[in-house]
């Protein structure tokens, strides 16, 4: 296993400059989650640091190896396709076999190699299939098999799981994890799904427009978004966001918002004038019936524990977290309140972070 | 409903069947009699008389003729080593420019467009051209030999050249064909599968060994198998270039054909020789697939 570090590594197609200034530093044994809406260079720099893509600036390195210049071969990484990019003329064992056999190992080790890989996975009875005999969720097991056979120093996950329905993606997503906490590999997963990212990462990596907007542990990433477009981005249902101007009174700044709503903001040093977004989680809005807000509840989403309710206020739609417990209806009135610590406050111009509260 | 089913049925069995009737007539008239007649021809003799053909049942005769023809042994060897070679180096070529093509950056469609021209020339205007290029005086070959001072070769009037020149001149026909069939096929590759083994550490070679001609049977069979069939009838380019000669250094089969059938006039024997070259090619392919499934692992 290897640490990653990645400095100041910049990407141009032809005079397009697609990713600038990316650092990163890759713990041995780490779960990082590079997400990001598509086309934010994720996959980019996933396949930078395979050797599939030439790096234009700075530099990357594996287990402190400088690697910008070798081939993907000589980086002794292994990576799983969106599309598993299983050998259609090879079957199962061949496949997983391949890079074994392509460095001359021996037969007998080759054997032991595939037999524990394959006993790992469940992939026993399918050994002597061709991968077109196999689903979806068998090819990628294949996929992760051939790639843990190998024990390379590093793992690369390029949206492994898109390609599955909904129900496997999250027994995979748990099977890829707890496969990590046994074999602590270093492991570099790409995804656009935020879920996946939140619940797979030690560390999670939030891409935008070829930068990285912020690096951090998932609940802090949640709690603390460095950025307005971390706050959407991260979270589910997306984080509320109510843009306005800064109004001071006796009792503390608050936010004329552009629908004419009042919304006290926490404790900080904003200017009275200033153009900000506001932002709060569903699970901060409080439905108790004295709020200062004035609501009606437009749709309910029940989901078990918990209910979705989605409110007209003031002519913007707000999303609220409540109990299962707290039975609304479409039209109903209601009265909300935001505390102004859940808050966070983003420069509207620019997105980023003013506040420093959580 | 039901009474229309019953009505339908009938429709269906009969009018299905009268419906294939064009189709089945414009096969026979144009495939299973001109065949049929050729084999009515190799078993007979038939001579021209003043008031039309006159046919005569002479199987034999016609054996005798192809045991005691002696230009067809050469002809048989010439054909083999031509087939053999040009096929080979065709596609060998036509892969090589494939791969080497489908990787570069940008000009793809202007290659193809170019590579496209050889196969539009008329074989006959092929033959002509290259007879002029090879032309032991004022040809260009010799021309540049001679400004580089080296000594004028004779590219169709030596004997143990005149063969090679002639599958030159097939492989500049034929190359751009194996290209565009691989061409296709090589940009349909799944790259994510060709990434795949790069990761797992396949050399350039292991790449193209272990993946990407695995992957490419389809089309190079299709390829080889055109080509072979192909190869194995050509005859204006060589017919123009060297006629056969110089002695039979170049008779092929199919121009040995054409000698016995409108020079000779032989009817007879000439069809007799055409099954003989059908056999060929079908026998050929039929080794030849065999080769493939015991050479497979």
């Amino acid at each position: 296993m290897a640490a990653v570090n990645i400095r100041n590594v910049g990407k141009q197609f032809d005079s397009v400059v697609v990713m600038r200034n990316i650092d990163l530093d890759v713990a041995d044994g780490e779960f990082i989650v590079l997400v990001g809406a598509s086309g934010c260079g994720k996959s980019t720099l996933l396949r930078m640091i395979a050797g599939l893509e030439p790096i234009t600036s700075g530099e990357i390195a594996i287990g402190g190896r400088r690697v910008n210049e070798l081939e993907p071969r000589e980086r002794d990484v292994a990576m799983v396709f969106q599309t598993y990019a299983l050998y259609p003329h090879l079957d199962v064992r061949e496949n997983m076999s391949f890079s074994l056999r392509l460095r001359k190992r021996a037969p007998a080790e080759i054997d032991r190699l595939v037999e524990a890989t394959a006993t790992t996975l469940d992939l026993q009875p399918l050994l002597a299939r061709l991968p077109r005999a196999l689903s979806g969720g068998q090819r990628q097991r294949v996929a992760m098999g051939r790639a843990i056979v190998r024990h390379p120093q590093l793992f690369l996950f390029d949206e492994p799981l898109s390609n599955l329905d909904a129900k496997l993606r999250v027994a995979m997503r748990t099977e890829i994890r707890a496969l990590h906490q046994r074999l602590h590999a270093t492991s570099i997963y790409v995804t656009h799904d935020q879920v996946e990212a939140m619940t797979m990462a030690d560390r999670m990596v939030v891409m935008n427009a070829g930068r990285i907007e912020q690096i951090g542990r998932p609940l802090d990433v949640y709690d603390h978004p460095a950025t307005l477009y971390v706050a959407q981005f991260i979270g589910s249902p997306a984080i509320n966001v109510w843009t306005g101007v800064v109004e001071a009174s006796s009792e503390g700044a608050s936010l004329r918002t552009d629908h004419g709503l009042r919304l006290a903001l926490p404790a900080s040093d904003v200017t009275a004038g200033t153009r900000l977004a506001a932002a709060f989680r569903p699970e901060h809005v409080v439905l108790d019936g004295v709020g200062p807000l004035e609501a009606r509840v437009s749709v309910v989403e029940p989901l078990g524990p918990e209910t979705y309710v989605y409110l007209d206020v003031g002519g913007t739609r707000v999303c609220a977290r409540v109990d299962r417990t707290q039975t609304l209806a479409p039209g109903d009135p209601v009265r909300c309140d935001v505390a102004a610590s859940a808050i966070h406050v983003f420069d509207a111009s620019n997105g980023a972070r003013l506040s420093t509260t959580s | 409903m039901r009474e229309n089913s019953s009505l339908t049925l009938v429709l269906n069995r009969t009018f299905r069947h009268w419906s294939l009737l064009p189709a089945v007539a414009l096969f026979v008239a144009l495939t299973i009699y001109p065949v049929a007649n050729l084999f009515r021809m190799s078993v007979s003799t038939i001579e021209f008389a003043q008031a039309g053909e006159a046919w005569t049942f002479t199987p034999l005769r016609n054996l005798a003729l192809l045991r005691a023809d002696e230009v067809v042994p050469a002809a048989v060897r010439n054909t083999l080593i031509f087939v053999v070679a040009a096929v080979a180096i065709e596609m060998v070529l036509g892969l090589a420019l494939a791969i080497i093509v489908a990787g570069a950056a940008r000009g793809k469609g202007l290659i193809r467009t170019v590579m496209i021209l050889p196969i539009l020339v008329p074989p006959v205007a092929i033959g002509s051209i290259w007879k002029l290029l090879y032309n032991y005086d004022f040809g260009i070959f010799n021309q540049t030999l001679a400004a580089l001072h080296l000594p004028p070769v004779n590219w169709l009037g030596s004997t143990s050249l005149a063969l090679w020149s002639v599958v030159i001149v097939d492989v500049w026909h034929w190359v751009p064909f194996v290209f565009l069939i691989l061409f296709a096929a090589v940009e349909a590759l799944p790259v994510d599968v060709l990434e795949a083994a790069r990761v797992d550490g396949a050399t350039r070679w292991q790449l193209l060994r272990r993946v990407m001609l695995p992957l490419l049977r389809p089309a190079i069979v299709v390829a080889l198998l055109f080509r072979t069939i192909l190869a194995f009838k050509v005859f204006d380019e060589v017919f123009l270039l060297t006629s056969g000669g110089p002695g039979t250094s170049t008779e092929l089969v199919t121009l040995h054909l054409y000698k016995v059938f409108f020079d000779q006039n032989q009817l007879g024997y000439g069809s007799l020789l055409s099954l003989a070259l059908i056999a060929a090619i079908v026998a050929f392919l039929l080794v030849g697939r065999q080769a493939v499934r015991l050479a497979r692992p």
